[in-house]
């Protein structure tokens, strides 16, 4: 009761806040988007529909107080909003309509969502405020994980964090990937962090937040987690301009790992090598042709939750009798989107990711020689490294409708109108001399 | 005991950014690009200051 009420408390608080600005509501949105209060607290907030009151009030006090200069259309939200209309086109004939519903009323709220934080994000101050807040609430669950791997080694399907439900980050593989996709902002924030000021104390809790969610994702003893951290240290050490150096701190990474690892982790990642003679991974193929399938009798897709309906079949060549699985799931965010949403929404989809990749390459090329906008740069980068760990992973779980997707997206939109913005004010209306100093920094 | 100390740490820094954001949000000019903002810049808020926050928007 005393963890409800507290939870109860901050919720109201940061309410409190979010009314001096709309941002700040925004803000508050993506704490209960990524902290789930309602999961968390036991009493009170779980009766409430915490996400959509102050999603609502986010929206609302925007149109009311707001409004200003508003973002430009970028492909980001036109191929968004195209999905929205798409997604709600294939729900309507889904082939599982009631669990499909179900599912477009949490994935029409992300989506939309993406769409309206680059009219509150705008500033500086409040992209990174909206990284910080991601960063942190991440942090509510790679603590207790972390640490508690750590202690004890972790383990398959064991629930460390601090949500026990099978549901957004009780999903260990949901939560590895959030988490992996964390570090680049981590670390990024450890140069660039200004709304906590930098630091000896604010450096160490980054960096000890980059070990914990590297012990987090080695406890969960995901296999995409691996893959995950592997396209985190690839990506990371392309960027990076000391790449010897780098070189040294993942091998040193890698050697604690290999040295600390329990058996069970082992045996979870060697069984990748055994491909199809694996189960889970023989599911997945299975549930893979299954979606192949389906598209080919369902082009425009079978709605949200159509895996409901899969039937496997694995033949049983001793026993002689086949064996049969019934509503496998996708364990793929590319198979989800093409069996939920045929080969259009498909398009959408890797036209989202692309769009995206592509924004942000033009923000680091923009920015590349200016060192006043090195902050914008170096989170061009960033956020490349996190949406390629987001696709590395998302290759091998369900998570295409989950605000990390999202959130990378909305995050691009907002980067490119903030360089945009400050190109254009500084070529409008400074003097050369001024405008020169002022991108050079102070 | 690790739970109730990743749930009282977090929430407080979430608030702690959003009363620094907040106060950021009223004092810097909406594009600096330095590590710290300029006196000048502070000083002439009519050419640096926001053009997309109003008043309202502040005392909203």
């Amino acid at each position: 009761m005393v963890r409800s009420l507290y939870l109860l408390l901050i919720y109201l608080t940061i309410f409190g806040i979010g009314l001096s600005a709309p941002f700040l509501l925004t803000l508050g949105y993506v704490w209960v988007d990524i902290f789930h209060p309602e999961n968390v607290a036991w009493d009170i907030l779980p009766d409430v529909p915490v996400s959509f009151l102050i999603g609502t009030a986010a929206i609302g006090s925007y149109l009311v107080f707001d409004r200003q200069s508003p973002p430009r259309v970028s492909a980001i939200t036109v191929i968004t909003v195209v999905f929205v209309l798409w997604v709600t086109a294939t729900t309507l004939h889904a082939i599982a309509p009631l669990p499909a519903w179900w599912k477009w009323d949490w994935a029409i709220k992300s989506m939309l969502f993406s769409v309206f934080i680059p009219f509150a994000i705008r500033s500086r101050n409040q992209i990174e405020a909206f990284i910080q807040v991601y960063v942190i609430s991440l942090a509510a669950n790679i603590i207790p994980f972390g640490l508690k791997t750590i202690i004890t080694g972790g383990g398959y399907g064991t629930s460390l964090g601090l949500i026990s439900t099978n549901s957004v980050f009780g999903e260990q593989d949901t939560l590895a990937t959030a988490c992996t996709l964390g570090i680049p902002l981590m670390l990024y924030l450890i140069r660039h962090t200004r709304i906590i000021p930098r630091g000896r104390l604010p450096t160490i809790g980054y960096g000890g937040l980059v070990l914990l969610t590297i012990a987090t994702t080695i406890g969960t003893q995901e296999r995409a987690a691996l893959v995950g951290l592997i396209a985190a240290a690839g990506g990371l050490w392309l960027k990076s301009s000391k790449k010897l150096v780098l070189a040294a701190v993942f091998a040193a990474i890698g050697v604690a790992i290999v040295a600390s690892a329990p058996a069970a982790w082992w045996d979870r990642m060697s069984s990748i090598s055994e491909g199809a003679h694996d189960g889970s991974i023989a599911v997945r193929l299975k549930m893979w042709e299954w979606t192949m399938d389906l598209v080919a009798e369902h082009p425009n897709g079978a709605g949200f939750e159509a895996y409901r309906k899969s039937v496997l079949e694995f033949p049983q060549p001793l026993k002689g009798e086949p064996r049969f699985e019934y509503g496998r799931a996708f364990h793929s965010s590319f198979f989800e989107v093409l069996g939920e949403h045929g080969w259009f929404g498909f398009g959408l989809f890797l036209s989202l990711i692309g769009a995206s990749f592509l924004t942000l390459r033009s923000v680091a090329r923009q920015t590349r020689n200016l060192p006043g906008l090195a902050w914008a740069h170096d989170l061009a980068g960033a956020l490349e490294v996190s949406l390629l760990v987001v696709v590395t992973c998302g290759a091998f779980i369900s998570i295409g409708f989950q605000p990390l997707f999202y959130y990378i997206f909305a995050l691009s939109h907002c980067l490119r109108e903030y360089v945009r913005r400050v190109l254009n004010a500084q070529t409008a209306t400074a003097p050369i001399e001024s405008r020169a100093y002022s991108l050079a920094g102070p | 005991m690790i739970d109730t100390f990743a749930i009282v740490t977090t929430t407080l820094a979430v608030i702690y950014v959003l009363l620094r954001a907040a106060a950021f949000d009223r004092t810097l000019p909406w594009f600096e690009t330095g590590e710290t903002p300029f006196k000048s810049d502070i000083d002439a808020p009519r050419s640096n200051a926001d053009p997309m926050q109003s008043s309202k928007t502040r005392a909203l």
